[in-house]
């Protein structure tokens, strides 16, 4: 009777006033066990997670001090004068008045045939052929400008690329020298140099001299030469730039030198091969599709707890036409692999079974005691964590857009463009809405994972150092923006990937 | 060390807050834990992957208050426990338990009878109960956690209540606990 009644109290009790009452007696609840093992194992845990994937960046952080370095020892090696093309500048020993006459090197095509150097008088007496020849010696040769012609651009390819016989500029590292000619000698250059369809540059630089300076071995020949001669004076004058005899062959000499707006620079269109390889890092975003309106946070919670993204790298060839402008375009192939790592986790299950003399009992609805057994069977569930790579693996076609600024040494710009993804493979495992995993490759990937993702957008900036006239060497950062969700459209969470990405190589002018 | 010291400690990965985080609160969570796993070792799994969790995420705290660290150190225990019960389950381990292995518990007789009259639901009511009556989950989120649809969790958890507070009324007139 007595329980009766207290059950009709306990069941017309507030559900607010029972909640609050229990959840009173709840709050209170604490459990003794041993705290010093359990906080041991917390902190060894501790101590594990905090290792840093330092080494991730280390390699590419090393790569990029040793091509910083690399690149500055480079810079300063290039003060020594290296170059394919020269001005002479005669001099006229009554009037005390420069002539010009310009030596100058041209493109390594013109290069081959024209492997002179200045030579003594009686070379000099040829009109239409090079000014340069080898001496007495045998140490250098005349060779004729056969690949003339007034309206083709002979300079060098390169501004920066200058030959300079005898430098008077300062901080040159060739001294100047005065290199004695007769009168008629010098005539007979400035002659020379009047007759139309006649470049007044030639080369003067030695493909063949092994010396690590030829053009520096080449001064000091000259230098000894005509070290004895007293009327040619090798001066550099604004070896940048290019002139033409052309249609202005009737001009006189004098006026020639100094009237540079006949000089005009012409580039032509380039082609260019590249190599690059780097190294990229995931910056990841999950967000979770909407259980009856509400977020399924449990499983982007449990997703976010498990997979973290490591790092990846990428390699690829393109193709790259630049304008004179410094425009470009370049398209090419890439493959690009991405790694995660997931810690999933085993559990072990150890049952131990115990008799026990006392018996087991419990209440059943009534308040009676039931007999449940005289055995107690003990289950201890440990979990191990177990770390597992995950790889995305994509082949891409980059199609970039871009322009740069080029100076002597340095080739700095920009580029924009997409990365159309030609193929993507993912092989791993997988946490599943349920908390199990799920392994997954190139055949079920679509359970989790797009089969293909389209294509990303991508910036970067470009920096580039010529290391000769034919080889660039670069580093270009890069940012991938993909704004479709790598997860498939059907999966419970969407995950959407951007790249940060470093990249370096050589670009290979044709 | 207040309160706030240890909270703001163990968002600067202080070991020595982490430390204090985990003597002044682990004994409450151990309790929590072993309510849902009834397994003293499991519980302790689950205390050790919670503490952890509580570690990683405790700088999204808003408010440094006793009440609500214990309360949202307690909901992210629960939800590792549940984790733990989804993986046995999964493994298809089915656990015998016996009260009297369990730790002493400092319960009172209070507590002992809210103990056993829990132990007598069925575990999906007792589940349903414990994280909306106990720990403050609405049913949205027991929905998603336990994932079944919040019409269950709201029927369940009525039954589970009428369940709950019968066994518990009997248990005390039982004992002769009754306030």
């Amino acid at each position: 009777m007595k329980n009766g009644q207290n059950l009709k109290i306990t069941m017309e009790m507030s559900n607010k006033y029972t909640n609050e009452r229990l959840q009173k007696i709840i709050q209170a609840e604490s459990m003794n066990f041993d705290q010093d093992a359990l906080w041991s194992a917390i902190d060894d845990q501790l101590g594990k997670r905090r290792k840093p994937l330092m080494w991730l960046w280390l390699i590419p952080g090393l790569l990029l001090v040793a091509l910083a370095s690399w690149m500055w020892t480079g810079q300063s090696n290039s003060n020594q004068p290296v170059g394919q093309e020269a001005t002479v500048l005669f001099l006229d020993e009554k009037s005390n008045e420069k002539e010009s006459a310009s030596i100058a090197a041209v493109n390594d095509e013109i290069d081959k045939p024209s492997k002179a150097l200045i030579a003594n008088e009686e070379s000099l007496e040829k009109p239409t052929e090079s000014i340069i020849k080898k001496n007495a010696k045998g140490k250098s040769s005349i060779t004729p400008n056969k690949k003339t012609n007034p309206n083709q651009n002979i300079s060098s390819k390169k501004p920066d690329a200058s030959t300079v016989i005898n430098n008077t500029s300062s901080g040159s590292n060739i001294p100047t020298t005065l290199l004695n000619l007769n009168n008629n000698s010098a005539n007979s250059i400035n002659t020379e140099f009047a007759q139309p369809q006649t470049p007044i540059l030639s080369n003067i630089s030695d493909t063949k001299n092994t010396s690590t300076t030829p053009e520096l071995a080449h001064s000091n020949t000259l230098n000894a030469d005509f070290n004895n001669k007293k009327s040619l004076d090798l001066l550099m004058a604004k070896p940048s730039l290019v002139a033409y005899q052309g249609d202005e062959a009737e001009l006189p000499v004098a006026n020639f030198k100094k009237d540079w707006s006949l000089c005009e620079i012409r580039e032509p269109w380039s082609f260019l091969i590249e190599a690059y390889g780097g190294f990229s890092y995931q910056l990841v975003s999950n967000s979770t599709t909407l259980i009856n309106g509400e977020p399924n946070t449990d499983y982007l919670n449990l997703w976010e707890d498990a997979q973290s993204p490591v790092g990846g790298y990428q390699g690829g060839l393109q193709f790259v036409v630049q304008s004179p402008g410094g425009f470009e375009i370049a398209a090419g192939a890439e493959f690009q692999r991405l790694a995660e790592k997931v810690e999933s986790e085993r559990t072990i299950i150890e049952r131990i079974r115990i008799f026990d003399p006392m018996a087991y009992f419990t209440i059943d609805e009534n308040g009676n005691r039931i007999f449940m057994g005289d055995t107690v069977t003990q289950t201890r569930i440990t979990t191990e964590t177990r770390t597992t790579e995950l790889r995305h693996t994509l082949l891409n076609i980059p199609i970039r857009l871009g322009y740069m600024l080029k100076t002597e040494n340095w080739n700095v710009g920009a580029h924009l463009g997409v990365v159309l993804h030609l193929d993507y493979g993912f092989e791993g495992i997988a946490i599943m809405p349920n908390g199990s995993y799920m392994e997954l490759n190139n055949d079920n990937q679509e359970l989790v994972y797009q089969s293909s993702l389209g294509l990303s957008y991508s910036a970067d900036i470009h920096l580039g150092r010529n290391i000769s006239d034919h080889v660039e060497l670069f580093i270009r950062p890069e940012f991938r923006y993909h704004h479709e969700p790598w997860t498939s459209d059907n999966h419970l969470l969407s995950t959407k990937i951007q790249l940060v990405q470093a990249q370096g190589g050589l670009r290979y002018r044709f | 060390m207040t309160v706030e010291q240890i909270i703001t400690g163990c968002i600067n990965k202080n070991r020595g807050a982490q430390k204090e985080l985990f003597y002044s609160y682990s004994k409450s969570l151990m309790a929590t834990a072993f309510r849902y796993t009834r397994d003293e070792f499991a519980a302790k799994d689950v205390v050790q992957e919670s503490f952890i969790k509580i570690y990683k995420s405790i700088n999204q705290l808003k408010t440094h208050h006793e009440g609500t660290l214990i309360s949202w150190m307690k909901k992210i225990t629960a939800r590792q426990a549940l984790r733990y019960l989804e993986q046995r389950k999964s493994f298809q381990a089915r656990q015998t338990t016996s009260r009297s292995h369990t730790v002493e518990s400092t319960a009172n007789m209070q507590m002992a009878d809210v103990m056993k009259a829990l132990e007598m639901l069925p575990e999906g009511y007792r589940n349903v109960f414990q994280l909306n009556v106990i720990e403050g989950y609405s049913h949205k989120e027991i929905g998603a956690m336990l994932q079944i649809e919040p019409s269950t969790s709201r029927s369940q958890l009525t039954r589970a209540r009428s369940m709950f507070y019968e066994k518990w009324s009997e248990l005390e007139n039982y004992y002769g606990n009754v306030k």
